[in-house]
């Protein structure tokens, strides 16, 4: 084995995100499993089934449509940064390029 | 050597004439090996400024950026080979950008190492209306598309922002 | 917590969840961080990765599948992120001088440097190599958790090792290196 990929082994290794980490999903699912038992209560299903899928639906396509937006507004985030970046960037190589040419490199 | 090109597209946003893509540049995302493709408008850019945050100076000063903006529009592609497109894919741009209105302020290349930036710019009155910048190299392609108020000075200070180095100068500027 | 129901019988019970989280977390973070970049990111990617998991847990017949099953999406699901935000940091070899002697083993300045080549890389390659360097799977796993063909997986390891022991320096002897590229590679195409 090489002391490349000894080297490559090492700086690729796994790095445990922690304990917060783990609570932090274990807390999502959890949520997740919450509204899903509260759906499956006998009386309530077949005793006010159409209500509560109004209710539910109404919030939920507002929960919904707000993890939408809130993942449309972080990936446009992203997409902004990115594009700002590229412009500055060449932006920056043609000031550098005129800088050397006044300086006759 | 790679070759690059950059186009910045700057449009006025008021009665000014839109600097239009040929449609030639989109057929060119088939040949490219990496392709960028950006496409914000007045609302995406409004969204997106809700999620930059006051508190972080570098995000602030993007914040302070979009708010003159109507859109931005990116398009890049690198290609495996030199020759993927072809000068006469620019023309048309070129030929846009000498409408009324337009400036080309900076042209610089450079024959040795085939990269050519070209910066155009709108002028509305006495502010800027857009901006295009045209950045060729033998195997990258850019075309950015800005429009709307916009300071040189401050998207130059941008490169070299984000915990990104600068490309051109390998200085980094990291987040603390 | 209970353990989830497993469908099949006579096979070792589904670890729960939980205990599925915190066995496969490391590696699903680790690779959504080698292509988000901080550390936020990556734990929203590998949090995204576990709910699905809490959705399919249904489907899942052993620990080792979940671990399967864990490391294709978040290699999915993390390439797609990086397409989507289309960052690739540059890398900037004046914060990384070339080193002059050999690299011990452990030496972080090395370890650093190869980490950021890495995270230069195209998605695909870096996935490429993440899955062998990280998960220590072998091209064929590679190409199975990519659905890649087998000879791409290779003509993607050779590049990019070829790429790293040029920019990572004089640490690498290259004949060495080259001597150990084809014996793990076999034929290289």
């Amino acid at each position: 084995m090489s002391r490349l990929d000894d080297a490559l082994r090492e700086a690729l290794r796994t790095q445990d995100p922690g304990p917060e980490f783990t609570a932090r999903v274990l807390t999502a699912a959890a949520g997740a499993r919450g509204k899903q038992s509260w759906w499956q209560l006998p009386r309530l299903r077949w005793a006010t089934a159409a209500a509560l899928a109004c209710v539910l639906l109404a919030g939920g396509s507002l929960e919904y449509r707000r993890e939408q937006e809130e993942r449309q507004g972080r990936l446009a985030k992203q997409q902004l940064v990115l594009a700002l970046r590229i412009a500055g960037s060449k932006l920056n190589l043609a000031r550098d390029r005129i800088q050397r040419l006044n300086a006759g490199d | 050597m790679k070759y690059a090109l950059v186009l910045f597209f700057a449009i006025g946003p008021l009665l000014a004439q839109d600097v239009k893509l040929p449609a030639g540049i989109d057929k060119l995302a088939g040949k490219a090996s990496e392709v960028v493709d950006v496409s914000l408008d007045g609302a995406m850019l409004r969204l997106a400024g809700r999620f930059l945050s006051n508190h972080d100076p570098d995000e602030a000063k993007v914040k302070n950026i979009v708010n003159g903006l109507k859109g931005i529009y990116v398009k890049s592609f690198e290609f495996e080979k030199e020759g993927e497109y072809a000068p006469s894919d620019l023309e048309e741009i070129r030929r846009q950008l000498r409408a009324p209105g337009w400036s080309r302020m900076v042209g610089v290349i450079s024959k040795k190492g085939g990269e050519n930036t070209e910066i155009y710019m709108k002028l509305d009155d006495d502010h800027v209306g857009g901006l295009v910048i045209l950045a060729a190299e033998p195997k990258e392609l850019t075309v950015v598309n800005i429009v709307g108020n916009i300071s040189l000075d401050d998207l130059s200070s941008l490169g070299g922002h984000f915990g990104i180095p600068d490309v051109e100068t390998g200085k980094e500027n990291k987040k603390p | 917590m209970a353990a989830a129901t497993n469908p099949v019988m006579g096979r070792e019970p589904l670890p729960d969840f939980a205990s599925l989280v915190r066995a496969n977390q490391a590696m699903v973070f680790s690779i959504a961080l080698h292509y988000a970049h901080d550390r936020s990111a990556a734990e929203e990617l590998a949090q995204d990765v576990f709910l699905q998991l809490h959705r399919s847990l249904g489907d899942m017949q052993s620990a080792e599948h979940a671990a399967r099953w864990l490391r294709k999406v978040a290699v999915h699901r993390s390439i797609d992120h990086a397409r989507r935000s289309r960052f690739r940091p540059q890398v900037g070899l004046e914060d990384a001088p070339e080193p002059v002697t050999p690299a011990a083993a452990g030496d972080p300045m090395l370890t650093e440097r190869l980490r950021r080549l890495v995270a230069s890389l195209p998605e695909k390659p870096r996935a490429v190599m993440i899955l062998r360097y990280q998960e220590d799977l072998d091209p064929e796993e590679i190409a199975a958790t990519l659905g890649m063909p087998l000879r791409t997986v290779k003509s993607h390891l050779q590049r990019s090792l070829v790429m790293l022991r040029e920019k990572a320096g004089r640490a690498f002897t290259p004949a060495a290196g080259r001597q150990n590229l084809s014996t793990e590679m076999g034929e290289v195409e």
